[in-house]
């Protein structure tokens, strides 16, 4: 009884495949008879397609092409990015017009992008790259050219196929999916009818990729012709069985023909490659066999046209991309009678609203339905707790408690009755008496689980990166403060060696402390060295003898500053390290000075050394000059003594003083006209030299200034005696004045001598940096004026300040725009437009900056006048003002601009 | 009488017996720190926006911790107070309408050609989202914003939005039903109020 091999596998082969019931299910009416009375045919290629760059799960594709690009038929527009992805490929030959948001295939309705692809007609194709022997291939290549070549599950959740061939576990069993187990759909069934060597020569590259022992072909009994096709297209291949099963919706979801095929059941939270099972459409191994085979991407697909209002149902070969009213009017639509219009099947697809959105990937069918066909849902109703749902809910949910905790939005315990595992199947809802949308209450569970665990995972990264800052603040804060003390340490340190060096050698300190002794002895050691026999005082230099007024200042300062050091150390109280490192400050600027002022008074010995002959007249007559005045200087002196005291000699005096007098005038006479001749030896650089020394001297009064001002607030904060600090204040503001009075002479003199675009420049920042200093002072006053006036404090004053502030700053501001106009204007008129533009740019820019930053504070006025309670009307001019500004600075803005 | 005694020793046994287990459990098993503090921190929405009148949000949740009210926190809404009150076993209270209201998500955008370049906002943020130097432009990386509105006050050119998060194809959900839909009428009352 020993039958040959042969005849064992045709048994084995003939044997029906043992299969296992589904869990629930429901029998919803099929449909499907009417759209498999014809063939599958092509659709004619459509005037314009839409292609969504998002047509599959996972992330969406990006375009690379742009607008007017030609594309051929299979080319690829849009490449995948990331790992779960595809590209997009032209489905035919044509221009790239749009790529924009356009209506897609979205329950929510919502536009997303899209490359829009006018057709020209000529369906030309790519240069095509087949895999001419996939068996030599490697695997990994192989997968890629699946992945290049667009395919993504065509079943209905388009997840990319590449992804499921790359599994992480051994698979030993493929299953085609034929189910097809939704009503009015027939895409799979007429596919497996007409093209059955297709699918099976698809089916055997996915084993070959996946490694699978066996591959069983899932069909309902309800498709007779498509078994038969497939078993003779399955005929003498041992490893491929065609199963059949009874029609039960929803046999089709991948979890659930595992069940039916194999029996085992795929855990929660499991995949089904974890049971080494991999489930593939039909559809997708006709693609994988296009792509591998012929080279083809995905451009295609058969798309059931089905539906009352349709005259001519049946299935369509479409082009990705065409439009559903294109596809519908192919089937002779009856826009009358067309009522609902979905994509997808009648229990898990969704309502289009718009006719334009295109035919993508994942759309096996467009239901054209009469309203007798869906009529509108039957209002909800209270649950009566029947129990139907739990019976036909192929997951073994219990749909019921899902529903109270959907609608009472418990998430916890949605979780806890394993919602996700819902396959979102519509079985309870199409059996529920008292039509409840229950899926709808799941899928909206589940949108707002995800969006929670997003918003805690977002949470989560907020607070570790507000906690890292926090850290990386404290240790700057910590290393800030290190850093102060180690400074206070050494200047402690340093005073502690100064007060030293002060006990032994006094000359040494004398020296150092008094500048008019120092400057006598030098004076007196240059006398000796150079043997000159002009006067120590004429021979000074104007610049000597402004390096000297500085020198004696820094050091007054320094003074000032350590005796209020000495007096706070005595007190013992007060920032003694704050006063500290003012007075190294100091020190170290009166050391600078000296220095310069040494190398001053060094440098025009050598100098008159070098060209005597040039300057001897000139330095003599200087000489006598300066002696003459010196005498009648004294004689003056003397007479007005001899006056004060009323003696006789009076007469005498005053003839001496009319003959120095003439001598001296006469002398100034002749040392001007010397002087006249010899000047032009070197005015060029003199003027920025002293320019450059005012500018210095002119900082050091305002930092000066400002220093003896702290003191005073602090000396105010503490409530001691201010009124010797006010009038230090006062003199360093008055030298202060003087010097950028004197800056802004000289400075606007040698303007023309030097580099003419420089030098405005220079001066427009200058007025710009005080300009912006002005403005701060004023924010800074106002902002002190209404913490005042919050406290309830004396204002008068402080409104003083602030009206000062405010004409300071507004003079400033006009002074800004009358320097930089000119600045601006200059350059326009005298160069080509070209050069002129970036000046024009920076006006421009800076009227932009000015303009925004008067808006900004016209929107916080605004925002202070709503916030504000009580009495709002000194806001509400603030208010005003800064809308005046605004506009102002709008006018200024589109003067510049016209 | 001896009886007594010996009940009363016995029980002073236990005792002491029992208060050593006591005292060694409690210096054994001592908690660090307030473990609430770090459960409430866990549901507070990190953003950090100060809005509840504390500076961060483990600041609030300490204050939580020791008293203070639920419903003080704007960005989690009524779902975090919900979880909040959960987590403390106390009512849940509507939000406090003086700390602000509810919105929905929202990004700060910076309009980028009107920057100067100020780093103020930088300064503002608190979880370092914004990009940028002196000088230079600035820009908001918006996965990592948590809509604080903080560095709109500071900008001196007021170049910053807050946006709403704009719903996309990828995250919209369906929402539950309507509650219109839910009428608590049988179908064919209902049809008779449409025939009226």
């Amino acid at each position: 009884m020993n039958l040959p091999l042969k005849d064992i596998t045709e048994t084995v082969q003939q044997a029906p495949h043992k299969t296992w019931p589904l869990t629930g299910g429901v029998h919803p009416e099929e449909n499907k008879h009417q759209s498999t009375s014809k063939p599958i045919s092509k659709a004619s290629i459509p005037a314009k397609l839409v292609l969504p760059l998002s047509q599959h799960a996972g992330a969406p594709a990006e375009a690379i092409v742009e607008v007017g690009d030609r594309v051929l038929k299979g080319q690829m527009v849009a490449k995948a990015i990331g790992f779960v992805s595809v590209p997009v490929h032209a489905p035919t030959s044509g221009v790239v017009t749009a790529i924009d948001d356009h209506s897609i295939p979205h329950p929510s309705g919502m536009n997303d992008t899209c490359i829009t692809i006018e057709t020209d007609g000529k369906d030309e194709w790519c240069e095509l790259k087949p895999v001419e022997d996939y068996l030599a291939v490697e695997p990994s290549e192989l997968v890629e050219h699946i992945r290049q070549s667009g395919i993504a599950g065509m079943g209905g959740a388009g997840f990319p196929t590449a992804v499921k061939l790359s599994p992480r576990s051994t698979i030993d069993t493929l299953i085609l999916n034929g189910t097809e187990c939704e009503p009015y759909i027939t895409a799979d069934d007429m596919l497996m009818r007409e093209r059955a060597d297709e699918i099976i020569s698809g089916a055997a590259i996915l084993m070959h990729l996946l490694k699978a022992k066996q591959c069983l072909i899932g069909i309902e009994d309800n498709k007779p012709e498509a078994v038969a096709a497939m078993k003779q297209a399955t005929a003498g291949n041992p490893s491929m069985t065609v199963a059949v099963f009874p029609t039960k919706y929803p046999s089709g979801g991948e979890k659930q023909l595992i069940q039916i095929l194999t029996g085992q059941e795929v855990p929660s939270g499991k995949l089904p490659s974890d049971l080494g099972i991999a489930v593939q459409n039909v559809g997708t191994a006709a693609a994988v066999h296009q792509a591998v085979n012929h080279g083809k991407p995905l451009i295609s697909r058969v798309t059931t046209l089905t539906g009352d209002a349709l005259g001519d149902k049946k299935n369509l070969e479409a082009l990705l991309g065409t439009s559903v009213g294109e596809l519908l009017k192919e089937a002779d639509v009856n826009g009358r009678q067309l009522n609902t219009l979905v994509m997808g099947g009648p229990m898990m697809g969704f309502t289009l609203d718009d006719m334009t959105v295109p035919v993508v990937k994942t759309t096996n069918c467009l239901i054209a339905g009469s309203s007798q066909e869906f009529p509108s849902s039957i209002p909800e109703q209270a649950c009566i707790r029947c129990g139907m749902c739990a019976e036909v809910c192929p997951s073994s949910l219990l749909p019921q408690q899902l529903y109270w905790h959907a609608k009472a939005e418990n998430f916890d315990q949605l979780k806890h009755h394993n919602l996700f595992d819902c396959i979102e199947c519509g079985a309870c809802s199409f059996v529920c008496p008292s039509s409840i949308p229950l899926v709808q209450y799941y899928r909206a569970s589940k949108g707002a689980i995800r969006t929670q665990e997003a918003k805690n995972a977002k949470a989560e990264r907020s607070k570790v990166r507000y906690e890292t800052r926090q850290a990386r603040l404290e240790q700057e804060q910590a290393e800030k403060e290190a850093k102060r003390k180690a400074n206070a340490k050494k200047a402690a340190a340093l005073k502690a060696a100064r007060e030293n060096k002060d006990d032994t050698s006094s000359t040494a300190a004398t020296a150092e402390v008094d500048p008019v002794k120092a400057a006598i002895e030098r004076a007196k050691a240059k006398k000796a060295a150079g043997g000159a026999s002009a006067p120590t005082k004429a021979a000074l230099s104007s610049e000597q003898k402004e390096l000297k007024i500085q020198l004696s200042l820094a050091n007054a300062q320094l003074k000032k500053t350590q005796r209020a050091l000495a007096q706070v150390e005595k007190s013992g109280e007060g920032d003694t390290a704050k006063l500290k490192s003012d007075v190294e400050m100091l020190q170290a600027q009166a050391d600078k000075l000296q220095k310069e002022f040494d190398k001053a008074s060094a440098a025009p010995a050598p100098e008159a050394a070098a060209k005597p002959a040039v300057s001897a007249d000139l330095k003599k007559l200087k000489v006598e000059s300066a002696m003459a005045k010196a005498a009648l200087k004294k004689a003056e002196r003397a007479l007005a003594t001899a006056l004060e005291e009323g003696s006789s000699e009076t007469d005498a005096l005053k003839q001496a003083v009319e003959e120095q007098r003439i001598k001296a005038e006469e002398l100034a006479k002749k040392l001007e006209a010397t002087s006249a001749e010899q000047t032009p030896a070197a005015p060029a650089q003199k003027p920025s030299a002293d320019d450059k020394k005012l500018k210095v001297e002119n900082a050091m009064a305002k930092a000066a200034l400002k220093k003896a001002e702290r003191a005073l607030a602090k000396a105010q904060e503490e409530g001691s005696d201010t009124a010797e600090l006010q009038k230090t204040v006062d003199e360093c503001r008055i030298k202060a004045e003087q010097m950028a009075a004197q800056l802004a002479a000289v400075s606007s003199e040698p303007a023309p001598a030097k580099a003419a675009p420089s030098k405005p420049a220079v001066d427009d920042k200058k007025l710009k940096v005080e300009n912006a200093m002005a403005k701060a002072a004023l924010k800074k006053a106002e902002r002190a004026l209404a913490k005042a006036q919050e406290e309830g404090a004396d204002t008068a004053e402080l409104q003083k300040t602030v009206d000062e502030c405010r004409t300071k700053a507004e003079q400033m501001a006009n002074q800004l725009a009358a320097a930089s106009a000119p600045a601006s204007e200059k350059p326009a008129a005298e160069k080509p437009v070209t050069e002129a533009k970036p000046a024009a740019d920076d006006q421009l820019k800076k009227l932009k900056i000015e303009n925004a930053m008067a808006k900004a504070a016209m929107k916080k006025a605004q925002r202070a006048v709503d916030n504000a309670d009580g009495d709002t009307s000194a806001l509400e001019t603030a208010l005003a003002e800064a809308k005046t500004k605004a506009e102002a600075a709008e006018k200024a803005l589109a003067e510049h601009l016209a | 009488m001896e009886i007594f005694l010996y009940a009363i020793a016995a029980l002073l046994v236990l005792a002491l017996v029992f208060g050593a287990i006591l005292g060694f459990a409690s210096v054994r098993f001592k908690v660090e720190g307030n473990p609430i503090v770090d459960q409430v921190n866990e549901l507070l929405p990190q953003t950090q926006c100060g809005q509840c009148g504390f500076p961060g949000c483990r600041p609030y949740a300490e204050a939580i911790a020791n008293g203070e009210s639920i419903n003080k926190c704007p960005p989690g809404g009524q779902t975090t107070i919900n979880s909040l009150a959960d987590l403390l076993d106390v009512e849940p209270e509507p939000l406090d309408a003086e700390n602000g209201v509810e919105k929905p998500p929202m990004v700060a955008v910076i309009r980028e050609d009107e920057c100067i370049g100020c780093t103020k906002c930088i300064q503002a943020c608190p979880v370092d989202a914004i990009l940028g130097a002196a000088k230079q432009m600035h820009t908001v990386m918006a996965d990592e914003c948590t809509g604080c509105d903080l560095c709109v006050e500071p900008c001196p050119v007021d170049c910053i939005d807050m946006k709403a998060i704009e719903v996309t194809t990828r995250t919209w959900s369906w929402e539950l039903p309507s509650k219109q839909s839910q009428a608590d009428l049988i179908a064919t009352d209902l049809r008779g109020e449409n025939a009226a």
